[in-house]
């Protein structure tokens, strides 16, 4: 392209931008998606590129790379993706589908192996040539977790993690590690090659609409904060429960278990955003830096604490949705004599200002009556019971309640008196479903979350202080289930929610679990 | 009270009719019966056991028509407008053949389903027909009607431009007005009667129509490469679909006076064919624009394209137009003495709804708007002086 002469407009910004009311565009870039070939970039990453692009969310010169370990060219990666597309997209026609698929590439290589890495980069240059796009490239880590460390490292000795005159960013999805020593040696490794400000680390749960709608609540709401304090909050419950069982991944999820698929990230991550303070501005660093702030105030539950303070389960045969499904050791690719917990429950405290002395209860399960995800603030009692209905066992304090999934909303349990000539009382819910008074499709999690990283906004990305302060936590309970084996754990029927030793855990403080 | 209820609209393609509330009609605009009306569709549902109807409302629109012959494309509208801003509206149409003091109103809840929800969203629809001559008295009715702290909006929906004592008084009762410039005529000069009022209050769904083709535009010269290629632009072509009497349509008028706002441009003549001349601020280097009718006669009042070609020799091509079903857009790229780079980007029409939502949604002033209507007022001034 001939240089134009007045070459110094280059730094200006771009007049036609301003104003116009909507989300810029990244810069040109190829996104690398490593492990294209797998489950989570087929029903998730590629359809999420190909919505931003039909939403016109992508730059002009913009591709994307899959690499995988077989042989294949890029038309039949196209083609690949074109399937996927079919399965799992939602959006666009034909012709943007086509014009997304044009802009896909597909290259053969080994995660562990530098020359192939080499050969990336040459891929990389003629790619960024043919298309006019300058050398920005993000690279997606969608690969089993035991290759990130060698993937991260082949970037770093190719040069890859610097382009000259360009940026490299790199999402890393999870687990990040699995336990405080992996993740703090992955996170050593990262930083031997990219700057902080160039990872993205992702937990998809942080890209979901309601999850960053608690933000919004306690901090555009000015009525929840005086009441958002061990004054006036008697627990908090978070409930993280899926319907599924393992769906052919028994293999995978019997190395993890459920604190580290689910408790450790997502339900961490949930319950940073509910007891945070108020961050500075509602970007990068300072939302991070007050989550980090939870994670440090967390009272640590050591060892010998660990059974009175946690309640693990797997779960046997049972009914769910009218049909019968087998319980944790008959699935498959699960070992028979597997201590993987399948539910893991816990009473932990927040040891600041704010929330000292209030129980947190924690939940995560499979193969629970029902998919759902919610956070639940129980306010304390009324001081003075005027109304029979209001004192005694069966009284269910006031609660509010953000609902994250399947149906994003907020209740509000409060008391109200029934018409009639009687003062009879009886709790009502308010139930505001952020669904269905609004109809519009929320964008999916990794749609906003791949745009951000494009965009090089990191406020919905995990930090590595973050990281290993979650896994300061888990460790020390994880180590102690694992050295306890057997004992501990408890099983529950597949559709209920979960091992009656989880009782416990409300029991100690005459509390109990909320029935959903 | 003098009230029916009969059974309520269908709503269109937003969702099926809930099938919950009636609609109420009586013989008076008294703003006290009407909330009571409401109260009672509000009950009348809950009564029938429908525990998901959902009361939420986020916004009060009031809706000004030409006539009540329009009233079933805004029940549609709002219908699909309920989903992201579930509102109370208030719908002035006015009826030629009512005479002054013989006013009615309807009052119903039009509902939609959501999919995969057992619910429904609702937007409360109150209209009130009357002669055009009773409408003005009809302001304070309309403000007695909005919902306590909630936004107000005035949707001016007419082809008239906004003026008069109608709009005058109602838009001293709202926080917004929002018109339609794709709706009026360009004769008179539609541009000088909006740079009139106090232009950075008012909203305009035609402009909002216009972001697709300003962000497309805007992503061409995003990366800093291509940014200087901006000040090599020597020719514009806005081609346009005219309308049913041939007329040019003020979008591209209003595109045309964006471009020459942004990059700085001054009018200096008429050239030939109808095309505008203008002048760059450095040098002084002549640029043209051209307005092309296009032969769509399925997409009236619709732009098709925009080509912006540079200097000889120098400087990038750039065209974006729209493929004959409308709902995309091929973007075309690269220095004048080469193959174009292409691709196929989104570009389906924004229909009301997502106009209207878009803003709805923005409470600032806009700031290029307000400098871009005098533009476009001069350049419709010389393309038809
Ligand atoms: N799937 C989800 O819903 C989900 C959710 C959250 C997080 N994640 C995380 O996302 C990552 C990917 O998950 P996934 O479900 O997509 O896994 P997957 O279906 O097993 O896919 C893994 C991908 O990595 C490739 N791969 C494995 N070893 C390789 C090697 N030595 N050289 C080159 N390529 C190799 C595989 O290639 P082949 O096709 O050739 O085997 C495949 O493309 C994991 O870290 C997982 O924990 C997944």
């Amino acid at each position: 392209m001939t240089s134009p002469s007045l070459t110094d407009d280059s730094n200006s910004p771009n007049p036609l931008r301003e104003g116009l009311r909507i989300r810029p565009v990244p810069d040109p870039a190829i996104v690398v998606i490593f492990g294209a070939t797998g489950d989570l970039a087929a029903r998730k990453l590629l359809p999420a590129l190909q919505a931003l692009a039909a939403g016109n969310f992508l730059p002009p010169a913009f591709a994307v790379l899959g690499y995988g370990r077989r042989d294949k060219d890029d038309n039949a990666f196209r083609d690949d993706v074109r399937k996927a597309l079919e399965e799992h997209g939602q959006n666009g026609d034909s012709a943007t589908t086509e014009g997304f698929l044009s802009q896909v590439y597909y290259q053969r290589g080994n995660l562990d192996n530098a020359a192939d890495f080499e050969a990336l980069g040459k891929r990389l240059k003629k790619i960024a040539a043919e298309r006019n796009i300058a050398p920005n490239v993000l690279f997606y880590l969608s690969t089993p977790p035991e290759h990130f460390e060698p993937v991260i490292r082949n970037l770093g000795h190719t040069g890859l993690n610097q382009p000259e005159n360009g940026w490299a960013r790199v999402v890393i999805e999870k687990p990040f590690g699995r336990d405080l020593d992996s993740a703090h040696e992955l996170n050593a490794v990262v930083a031997e090659h990219f700057g902080e400000e160039q990872v993205f680390r992702i937990d998809h749960y942080l890209g979901k609409e309601n999850v960053q709608n608690i933000l919004v609540f306690r901090y555009a709401n000015a009525i929840f904060e005086p009441i958002w304090n061990r004054r006036y909050v008697d627990n908090v419950q978070i409930t993280v429960a899926e319907s599924l069982g393992m769906e052919g991944r028994g293999d995978f999820f019997d190395k993890a278990g459920v604190a580290r698929d689910i408790m450790q990230n997502h339900l961490l991550q949930l319950l940073c955003l509910t007891a945070m303070e108020p961050p500075v501005a509602l970007a990068g660093d300072a939302v991070r830096d007050e989550k980090v702030k939870v994670v440090r105030s967390l009272c640590r539950i050591e060892a010998d604490d660990v059974a009175a303070q946690t309640s693990r389960g797997q779960y046997t045969s049972g009914d769910l949705n009218g049909k019968s499904v087998p319980g944790y050791l008959q699935e498959e690719e699960v070992p028979a004599d597997s201590t993987t917990e399948t539910y893991a429950a816990a009473r932990v405290f927040i040891d600041n200002w704010r929330w000292s002395g209030v129980p947190f209860y924690l939940r995560a399960g499979k193969r629970m009556p029902h998919k759902i995800t919610e956070i639940a603030i129980e306010f304390r009692q009324a001081p003075m019971h005027l109304f029979e209905e209001t004192r005694g066992e069966e009284a269910r304090p006031n609660a509010l309640i953000m609902n994250i999934q399947p149906d994003e909303g907020m209740a509000v349990r409060f008391y109200s008196k029934v018409p009639g000539t009687q003062m009879r009382v009886r709790p009502v819910v308010m139930d505001f479903r952020y669904g269905s008074s609004f109809g519009v499709e929320p964008p999916d999690a990794y749609e906003r979350l791949l745009l951000d990283a494009l965009l090089g906004d990191s406020t919905l990305f995990t930090r590595a202080d973050e990281v290993e302060e979650a896994w300061r936590f888990f460790t020390p309970i994880l180590e102690a289930w694992e050295a306890a084996g057997k004992d501990g754990m408890h099983n529950y029927e597949a559709g209920t929610w979960g091992p009656d030793d989880a009782q416990r855990l409300t029991d100690q403080d005459d509390k109990q679990w909320r029935r959903l | 009270m003098e009230a029916t209820v009969t059974p309520p609209p269908r709503t269109g393609e937003s969702g099926e009719a809930a099938g919950l509330p009636g609609l109420l009609t009586f013989n008076n605009a008294d703003a006290d019966r009407i909330e009571a009306a409401v109260r009672r569709l509000w009950t009348d549902a809950a009564a029938e056991g429908n525990t998901g109807v959902l009361r939420a409302s986020v916004l009060n629109l009031a809706v000004v028509l030409d006539d009540a012959t329009q009233l079933q494309e805004v029940f549609q509208t709002l219908g699909e407008l309920a989903n992201s801003h579930p509102a109370r509206a208030i719908i002035l149409a006015p009826e030629a053949n009512l005479t002054d003091d013989n006013i009615r109103t309807e009052v119903s809840i039009q509902c939609s389903f959501l999919p995969g929800y057992s619910r429904h969203v609702c937007t409360e629809r109150i209209v009130i027909f009357a002669s055009p001559a009773a409408m003005p008295a009809l302001a304070q009715t309309v403000e007695a009607l909005f919902m306590d702290e909630l936004r107000r909006f005035l949707w001016w929906r007419r082809s008239t431009p906004p003026g008069g004592p109608l709009f005058e008084r109602l838009a001293a009762k709202v926080d917004h007005v929002m018109i339609d410039s794709r709706r009026l005529s360009p004769r008179p000069n539609p541009f000088g009667l909006i740079a009139d009022h106090d232009k950075c209050s008012l909203r305009d769904l035609s402009w909002s129509r216009l972001t697709p083709w300003r962000d497309i535009l805007a992503q061409v010269f995003d990366p800093p490469q291509t940014r200087p290629f901006l000040q090599q632009i020597r020719h514009v072509e806005i081609r346009h679909v005219p309308g049913p009497q041939g007329q040019r349509i003020n979008a591209a008028v209003l595109l045309a006076a964006w471009l020459a706002e942004r990059l700085g441009w001054s009018l200096t003549g008429r050239g030939v064919d109808s095309e505008l001349l203008l002048t760059a601020p450095e040098g002084g280097t002549p640029i043209t624009l051209a307005f092309t009718p296009d032969s769509r006669p399925s997409h009236p009042l619709h732009l098709t394209a925009i080509i912006l070609t540079p200097n000889e020799g120098a400087g990038l091509h750039v065209s974006i137009e729209r493929a004959e079903d409308m709902q995309t857009a091929q973007l075309c790229m690269g220095p004048g003495d080469a193959p174009l780079a292409c691709k196929v980007v989104g570009m389906a029409p924004m229909r009301d709804p997502q106009a209207l939502a878009r803003e709805l949604d923005f409470w600032g002033r806009d700031e290029i708007y307000c400098r871009v209507i005098p533009i476009a007022h001069q350049l419709a001034e010389a393309l038809d002086p």
